[in-house]
């Protein structure tokens, strides 16, 4: 152990030094007469040093004569003379007039796309010289300390043209950069630049950004770009199985994930069942998301954060996008209302699964299924220091079979944002938030002829704070009020003799104030604290009862009832929410970094089925209910290759969550009443090891992710039923001990692109029977154990090629033909293995295992899209 | 509310719209060995009856072994005990003809095996249940299945009470014990004191045939075994099912509350009806 230890230290040691510019180390200059540029140029070359200076009234021209040989730090004071003052950085080598501190001025503004006015998110501005650099927060916005005098300040973003602009600046000023798109089939030669901050550089970890374009990019299934399957693609992230809705980060179930759409938390991110995702790639700008080392400003869910931003339209100039494909047909537009001033954009998309519905079914059954979503925003600037921000989703999945079934489920949210930049280093911006899940599931069938509707809506206003204290502080600060409001059930009975009834309403409020501070400290080091506190109200009008035993909550338990009135707090539950990252550059290339992340969650979907499904309901905290916590720790090093050009990344984390909902056995949870009667509390943890190397640029990028992981989960009664596995700790069910991804694209020529997905993974834990036994005749299975077994292991590759058609001189339309097959070598993955009896009358001692795959074949697809 | 289920199975045929099932072999670590109890008491004139098995390897595909040599009582609320003697079939225990269940009364059923553990059951309460108002059986043409005889039960659910029922089919005095025909529910809020009908399906009846149809009450807590046995028999490991667990009934070691025997011990009353198919 001591070897490793210190085997661990003497690395870390030789990677700072490798990091340091050493000033003892000698060398040797001409000593004819040179001018200062000259010489420092000199030095650049022949030692790894670059200089910066602070001072602007150097003069580079005056002749100087250098020793001949002599230590760095003897020749610098020769060169530089008393008027100047040098200081060590890193491997630069800062040069600024003795004494003199430098006025500080501040710059800010934004940073956007030169053609459609865009902001960009996580665009990086440096200082070419100097050391001072930053990145544009979520609005696009940016503030920048820096001495007074000239700059050259770059900008960059990725998939852009890096920008440089010479700056003289004496007072605090607003600056707006433009960054032209890169076209890599427009450009020979693809731009390379070491400007693009890396992870190594931030002190983010456990984050991972998907551009829309990315996205796009990636092979779908039947040709559908798919927000939710691309990010199971990365580290950590999996899913249970084909078409299951949602993803699970870390061990966490899929309720715990907290998807927002411009700030508006979406419920349900599935469509179909699970096959598709509500996100429409055309308005999506990009996707981040977070699974470890949380900013206090997020809440509300235990596992992690995908924050999807809606484009904003293009303040210039009218554009459209579109496309044909086999399941649905899209269409975006945007453009500006008054040119600069307001734009928009509006997109629509709807699929036709009917008709697959009804080449496939045997019967000729009248069937309508199909999903669309509709995406609309507008944004309006008041001023430059005063935005307006107005979206909108509104989503709806719609089944009708024969005359006599309907479901329908969907999501709707609304955002209406202002953003006020209320001096050179204070942003505000507040947002007002609403959002709701729907479904209804209506029979016409006598005499039950019923209509089942449900309903969780929520309301929010969020008022937040950045504040751009000095050049290594960045405050962010700030609060949230959610009122939610539960329908979990109404029963519309269209017979006269039968009351409909109504499952009671329920009604919370959730509060959540923050403040996280990013903080640099020296060149190396830079931190990121934060608390959150958060309380939950959950609220009447409601009849609570109270059961003899909360082991065995059960209708014939019931020893009391308590009426609570309109809004009268039926329960209150509160914590503190620290969160707390560290990262410590070793040197240009390589960063450790660390975090710990305390978060509450407050309302659960309550769902027993291997797939959540669309009828599931949301359960809140309340007199039988705690509040889910969990606590992660994680620990990683990123490193860059080739001029950053590769990125790679090891993660480890260990989380624990408690108070999660489980179920009895035989819980029947669909239209229940009294819902507290069928579950159970555990707890659950899990670990993991998470890696990936990435090349973002160059024609040929993607990643290779592999996450070595284990999730577990307890549920320990004090009786059978109250207990699962007798109490001990069994696998979850998505729990996947090897989890491998590569992702690859190739842009082949100017016309065509070729992309990849190879998936790998254990195969998910499965129930076999440990016994036999007869019940009048009929053969059961005995099952003690849950997971005590592995289905067979996954594996798929999916391959996708993009055509782009001749772009006609003076014609704006673009056109591209992409080309997909999922699952391309056909392996029929198992999705379950179940057990029945033979169906056979005479022959009912005979048992038979059977797999199912869900999509168990290879799916081609071919999608038309367009531009103008 | 069966039609509850028929939602997720319309759910489950946009799955099967791509999806497809592959019969397999599996080895299985099957060999755990645990106490097998299924008996029951009616109010009818059929004595009270026990089967004592014990379980067997899943793949083996042979019958379970039987349990010989137990002492079997039913106790009763008054302290009345009934004694089942093991009848000349092996693992069989039936008390004497003259004894029947009483509507009202609880029941508990206790059980030491050779080995001199002892297991009782939970007090299972003999509930009335209502008489059956007619049957009818017809032959349906549109159903995708052969066979497809309905066999429809109407009877009025009294109001005050909720009321758990279980049906057993009988064609030509034979026991349908198939998994598929399985029948229970319970009649909670919207349907309570409702006059019911309810289908019964895909019977193998031709012209002759006689069909009957036994109602029988149920505790929550059987119907709830029923309800279980039903839903695990018919898993067919879709996205839907809920995850397979062992069966928990109303049987307990009475020393180790955490060692429980598999099965159950019903008490129910018991009407019935027949009907000629013509």
């Amino acid at each position: 152990m001591r070897y490793i230890l210190s085997y661990i230290c003497l690395t870390v040691l030789w990677h700072t030094t490798l990091g340091q510019v050493q000033l003892n180390q000698t060398l040797s200059l001409p000593e004819n007469n040179m001018s200062l540029e000259e010489v420092l140029a000199k030095i650049e070359e022949s030692l790894t040093v670059e200089f910066s200076f602070v001072a602007n009234d150097i003069d580079y021209t005056k002749k100087i004569n250098p020793l001949s040989y002599a230590t760095l730090e003897e020749h610098l004071k020769q060169i530089l003379g008393n008027n100047f003052e040098f200081k060590v950085k890193g491997q630069k080598i800062l040069i600024r007039k003795k004494g003199e501190s430098s006025n500080q001025i501040v710059i800010s503004g934004y940073i956007r796309d030169a053609e459609t006015g865009e902001e960009l998110i996580g665009a990086t501005i440096m200082n070419a010289r100097g050391n001072e650099g930053t990145v544009t927060n979520v609005y696009g916005f940016y503030s920048l300390k820096l001495p007074t005098g000239n700059h050259t300040l770059n900008c960059a973003y990725i998939g852009y043209k890096n920008l440089s602009v010479e700056i003289n600046t004496s007072t605090d000023s607003t600056i707006n950069f433009n960054l032209s798109s890169q076209d890599f089939l427009l450009n020979e030669v693809v731009i390379e630049a070491d400007l693009h901050t890396s992870k190594v550089e931030e002190v983010e970890m456990s984050t991972n950004t998907l551009t829309a374009k990315k996205i796009e990019e990636l092979p779908a299934f039947l040709g559908e770009a798919d927000v939710i399957r691309s990010i199971t693609l990365l580290p950590g992230v999996t899913t249970i199985g084909e078409g299951s809705p949602g993803f699970n980060v870390r061990g966490g179930d899929v309720d715990q994930n907290l998807v927002l759409l411009d700030e508006a938390p979406v419920y349900s991110s599935a469509h179909l069942l699970g096959f598709f995702s509500v996100f429409n790639a055309d308005v999506i700008k990009d996707v981040k998301l977070y699974k470890g080392g949380i900013p206090s400003k997020y809440g509300g869910r235990i596992s992690s954060v995908l924050d999807v931003r809606q484009k904003e339209g293009d303040m210039k100039a009218f554009h459209g996008k579109g496309g044909i494909g086999l399941v649905s047909s899209r269409l975006a537009l945007e453009g500006p209302i008054v040119k600069d001033k307001s734009s928009f954009i509006i997109a629509g998309r709807r699929t036709y699964a009917d008709i697959l519905y009804r080449a496939v079914t045997p019967s000729d059954e009248e069937a309508a299924v199909y999903f669309y979503d509709l995406n609309a925003k507008v944004n309006y600037k008041i001023n430059d220091k005063n935005r307006l921000f107005l979206s909108g989703y509104l989503g709806n999945d719609v089944a009708a079979f024969d005359d006599d079934v309907r479901f329908r489920w969907g999501n709707g949210t609304g955002t209406l944002r202002w953003t006020n930049v209320l001096s050179s280093n204070l942003f505000f911006n507040t947002s007002f938030i609403y959002s709701r899940y729907t479904y209804e599931l209506g029979i016409e069938d006598e005499p039950e002829d019923f209509l089942w509707k449900s309903q969780i809506s929520n309301y929010h206003i969020k008022p937040e704070f950045t504040w751009y204290l000095n050049e290594n502080n960045t405050l962010e600060f700030g609060g949230r009020a959610t009122l939610f409001q539960f329908k979990p059930g109404e029963v519309d009975v269209n017979d006269v003799e039968t009351e409909s009834f109504i499952i009671p309403n329920e009604k919370a409020l959730e509060l959540g104030i923050y403040a996280g501070n990013e903080q640099k400290i020296g060149e190396k080091m830079i931190l990121r604290y934060g608390l959150r506190y958060s309380r939950y109200h959950f609220l009447g009008p409601l009849d609570v009862y109270t059961y003899a035993s909360d082991e065995l909550r059960d209708e014939d338990n019931i020893i009391d009832t308590t009426s609570y009135k309109n809004n009268e707090i039926i329960s209150t539950f509160d914590g503190f929410e620290p969160r707390f990252s560290a990262a410590y550059q070793l040197n240009a290339k390589s960063t450790i970094k660390t975090s710990y992340q305390r978060m509450y969650q407050y309302q659960q979907l309550v769902s027993n089925t291997t797939n959540a499904t669309p009828f599931d309901v949301w359960k809140s905290a309340g007199p039988h209910v705690k509040p889910l916590i969990s606590d992660q720790i994680a620990l990683g090093y990123v490193r860059n290759f080739m001029k950053n050009k590769l990125e790679a990344s090891i993660e480890f984390y260990y989380k624990v969550m408690d108070n999660l909902i489980d179920y009895k056995n035989g819980a029947n949870l669909l239209l229940t009443e009294n819902i507290e009667t069928e579950l159970l509390t555990g707890n659950g943890r899990a670990y993991g090891a998470e890696f990936m190397l990435e090349k973002k640029r160059g024609k040929l990028n993607g990643w290779f992710s592999y996450t070595l992981s284990r999730v577990e989960r307890q549920v320990k009664g004090n009786t059978p039923q109250s207990s699962i596995n007798n109490g001990k700790y069994y696998l979850s069910d998505y729990d996947k001990t090897h989890d491998l991804s590569l992702v690859l694209s190739y842009v082949a020529s100017k016309r065509w692109q070729l992309n990849m997905n190879f998936l790998y993974a254990t195969g998910r834990p499965a129930t076999y029977p440990d016994a036999r036994y007869e019940f009048e005749g009929v053969i059961l299975p005995n099952y003690s154990s849950r997971n005590n077994e592995r289905l067979p292991d996954y594996h798929r590759l999916d391959f996708s090629a993009t055509l782009k058609n001749r772009i006609r001189p003076n014609r704006s339309w673009r056109s591209s033909w992409t080309f997909s097959i999922y699952n391309v070598y056909a392996r029929k993955n198992v999705f379950s293995i179940f057990f029945r009896p033979d169906d056979d009358r005479s022959n009912t001692l005979n048992t038979k295992a059977k797999q199912l795959s869900i999509l168990g074949t290879v799916f081609p697809a071919v999608t038309y899209n367009f531009e103008f | 509310m069966r039609k509850k289920d028929s939602l997720l199975v319309r759910c489950l045929l946009i799955i099967s719209l791509f999806s497809c099932e592959t019969e397999i072999d599996l080895e299985l670590n099957d060999n755990i060995s645990k106490l097998v109890v299924v008996g029951e008491i009616t109010d009818q004139n059929t004595p009270p009856r026990v089967t004592l098995s014990q379980t067997a390897a899943y793949s083996s595909n042979q019958p379970t072994p039987k349990i010989s040599g137990a002492v079997v009582k039913i106790i009763d609320d008054f302290g009345e005990i009934i004694s089942l003697p093991e009848s000349r079939e092996k693992g069989i225990y039936i008390a004497d003809d003259s004894i029947q269940g009483k509507i009202g009364r609880s029941y508990i059923l206790q059980i030491e095996l050779p080995s001199g553990k002892i297991y009782t059951s939970f007090p299972e309460k003999l509930n009335p249940v209502a008489p059956i108002d007619s049957l009818a059986a017809e032959f349906l043409t549109d159903v995708p299945e052969e066979d497809a005889w309905f066999v429809t039960v109407y009877f009025n659910d009294p109001p005050v009470s909720i009321d758990y029922y279980r049906w057993k089919i009988f064609i030509n005095g034979t026991f349908m014990d198939r998994a598929e025909d399985l029948y229970s529910t319970g009649f909670e809020s919207v349907l309570n004191g409702e006059p019911i009908d309810l289908s019964f399906l895909e019977f193998p009846l031709e012209e002759g045939d006689q069909a009957t149809v036994q109602q029988l009450s149920l505790t929550e807590e059987a119907q709830q075994f029923l309800f279980e046995v039903e839903v695990q028999t018919k898993a067919t490991g879709g996205p839907f099912d809920a995850p397979v667990a062992p069966i928990i009934g109303n049987i307990r070691n009475k020393d180790d509350p955490n060692d429980f025997a598999l099965g159950y011990f019903f008490a129910s009353s018991v009407t019935s009806e027949s009907i000629t198919i013509k």
